[in-house]
């Protein structure tokens, strides 16, 4: 019997980080009543935020759809868990840098602030019974005692599953592998989250699916910032041999182009995709 | 040593190749480093034998009896030669269980391997090491397949593990193999592969593979793309400005490359202050309500806010900045 990895699209979030990409918030509600429709596990709808489309559409894919998690992403602010919690999803995402490059050349903070900061996040979501899942950010170039400590406190909090985010996609197959492996160790749900600037992210995908983690995030296209993100087409087209996915290549491909006609009804300034 | 073997050439027998831009395209491999060069018979003949000569030349040629048409090739790579001298023997392997048949090959002779799609889809992780040590004895040119979406992942990983490692690759993977420009540049990342070369050549091979294959490669491709220095969210673009390597792995002008901001619904107050700048009007706008009419207009017309835009939003805020004084 094949193993079964969740599939997580993050089209609506990661993938709408892509320069020049816009979602309406009725695009946004058609890709995510399609991907329900097809079997994909989880989908991170977007980080809340009432500034460009509202929240509305949250309200609308969680009342309309049939069985995806749906998922939304909010900084390591207790005030932005909040905000995202009172729109009450299945599961807020919670991104927490990692790296010594995002916490002190990017947030000029330190680890206790990142610890203290979590924990207090961690506290707002329980309150509003909602689970979270924390994004390890820039986990690939983190140090990996730090990341183990920081999972054994989770833990502690309840927390059941942490994202590996390659954050700038520097990740190799041998040391994706060996990450995940190490990672495993704690006990906890990994989810992987590749970046595509080598190339690699289907293959890293592939390789830490393969080392234990049990979900696999992805875009369709592979949109996303830079070379984007893990093409879920790709991806699944040659895990579904190894994996139980709950969802076809066939149906991505559909959903592939339900993206692209999306797009094109865009006025995208963008010959070249 | 690491060698990489561009293959490009002889993926393009269907274009109308021009002599002086394979030559072009030839002389700029050189500049990036690369071992070797592929061509086959059709492209030596259009190059009338005129070959770059920092490269190792080989040639994919069904029958060596032939050989001899060819001089300035240094190697012949065929399925019907026994591997020695000039020739090298291609082997199709399509299961990495089929890597055993290594164990008897003879240690003087050259292969190519062609194929592996799936070594990194491994059934085992015994399988896989069990692989890779083969493949090490054996000291194969790896020319790995993509049907699996790990080709350029295949080849990085081969030389990861094996420092004298030689792959096969065609720029943007062309043909269904590894792309030539990700082998590379994760070299230079993970194994510091010539840490002294610039890469910023692979932004004219981009050019020179356009013009000979009449295609435009898309903006976000890994490594060549033209936008994958482009930024958007709030998030990224304060991170790049306080040091790009907070969300680059390589600095864009190691690939002839350049970072742009663009303007846009997931726009930050950074940006809008970074492009005031760049007007040398940082202090003359209200950050917040620019912000909000770049969110607005590019919600409204699907896409990116371009900087002819932006600077109509900075003179209609200065229209609704006197309309309120006087009023």
């Amino acid at each position: 019997m094949k193993r079964r990895i969740k599939i997580v699209d993050t089209t609506l979030r990661d993938g709408e980080q892509c320069p020049g990409i816009v979602f309406s918030p009725s695009d946004k509600v058609r890709l995510a009543l399609f991907l329900d429709r097809i079997g994909v596990s989880e989908i991170e709808a977007g980080i809340y935020d009432v500034g460009t489309e509202g929240v509305h559409y949250i309200s609308e894919i969680m009342k309309k759809k049939k069985q995806a998690v749906i998922s939304l992403w909010s900084k390591l602010n207790p005030g932005n868990v909040e905000e995202s919690a009172r729109q009450k999803p299945d599961l807020i995402h919670i991104g927490t840098p990692v790296s010594y490059a995002q916490i002190y050349n990017k947030l000029g903070k330190n680890k206790k602030w990142i610890e203290n900061s979590l924990q207090e996040c961690i506290e707002v979501a329980r309150n509003y019974n909602i689970p979270i899942t924390v994004g390890l950010e820039d986990a690939s170039r983190a140090d990996v005692a730090f990341l183990v400590s920081l999972i054994r406190l989770m833990k502690q909090q309840g927390v059941e599953t942490i994202r590996l985010a390659d954050t700038v996609g520097v990740l190799f197959p041998r040391r994706a592998g060996e990450l995940v492996r190490e990672i495993k160790q704690t006990g906890i749900m990994i989810e992987v989250h590749e970046h595509n600037d080598f190339g690699m992210a289907v293959a890293n995908s592939m390789v830490m699916a393969l080392s234990g983690a049990d979900m696999v995030d992805g875009t369709l296209l592979g949109i996303g910032e830079r070379a984007g993100n893990c093409n879920l087409y790709e991806f699944v087209h040659s895990a579904a041999r190894k994996f139980d996915l709950s969802v076809s290549s066939q149906d991505i491909k559909k959903g592939e182009n339900l993206l692209k006609s999306i797009m094109s009804g865009g006025k995208r300034n963008d010959s070249e995709d | 040593m690491i060698k990489i073997i561009d293959a490009t050439l002889t993926m393009l027998e269907e274009y109308p190749l021009k002599k002086e831009l394979v030559y072009e395209f030839a002389k700029t491999l050189e500049s990036l480093c690369l071992w070797g060069a592929v061509l086959t018979p059709r492209v030596y003949q259009l190059m009338q034998g005129d070959l770059p000569r920092g490269l190792t030349w080989y040639m994919e040629l069904p029958s060596p009896s032939e050989s001899g048409k060819y001089p300035g090739i240094h190697f012949f790579l065929s399925s019907f030669c026994d591997g020695t001298g000039k020739y090298i023997r291609n082997i199709q392997v399509n299961d990495v269980s089929e890597l055993k048949g290594l164990e008897g090959a003879r240690t003087d002779s050259s292969l190519r391997l062609t194929g592996l799609d799936d070594l990194l889809i491994y059934e085992s992780r015994d399988i896989y090491e069990r692989g890779m040590k083969l493949l090490i004895q054996a000291s194969p040119i790896l020319y790995p397949e993509n049907s699996c979406y790990c080709a350029s992942a295949i080849a990085a990983d081969y030389l990861q593990n094996h420092h004298n490692g030689t792959v096969m690759t065609t720029f943007t993977g062309i043909g269904n193999k590894a792309a030539t420009e990700q082998v590379i540049l994760a070299m230079r990342v993970v194994e510091r592969f010539k840490p002294n070369n610039s890469f910023e050549k692979l932004a004219d091979l981009r050019s020179l593979f356009e013009t000979m294959t009449n295609t435009q490669i898309p903006g976000h491709t890994p490594v060549i793309g033209r936008k994958i220095f482009y930024i958007e969210s709030g998030l990224h673009v304060d991170g790049v400005l306080k040091k790009p390597s907070n969300y680059e792995s390589f600095p864009p002008e190691l690939v002839g490359a350049s970072r742009k901001v663009i303007l846009g619904k997931h726009s930050g107050g950074t940006s809008i202050r970074y492009k005031l700048k760049q007007y040398h009007m940082e202090d003359c706008y209200p950050v917040e309500h620019l912000l909000e009419m770049v969110k607005r207009l590019s919600i409204k017309k699907g896409g990116e806010v371009t900087d002819e835009e932006f600077l109509t939003i900075m003179s209609e805020c200065d229209k609704y900045e006197k309309a309120n004084q006087n009023s």
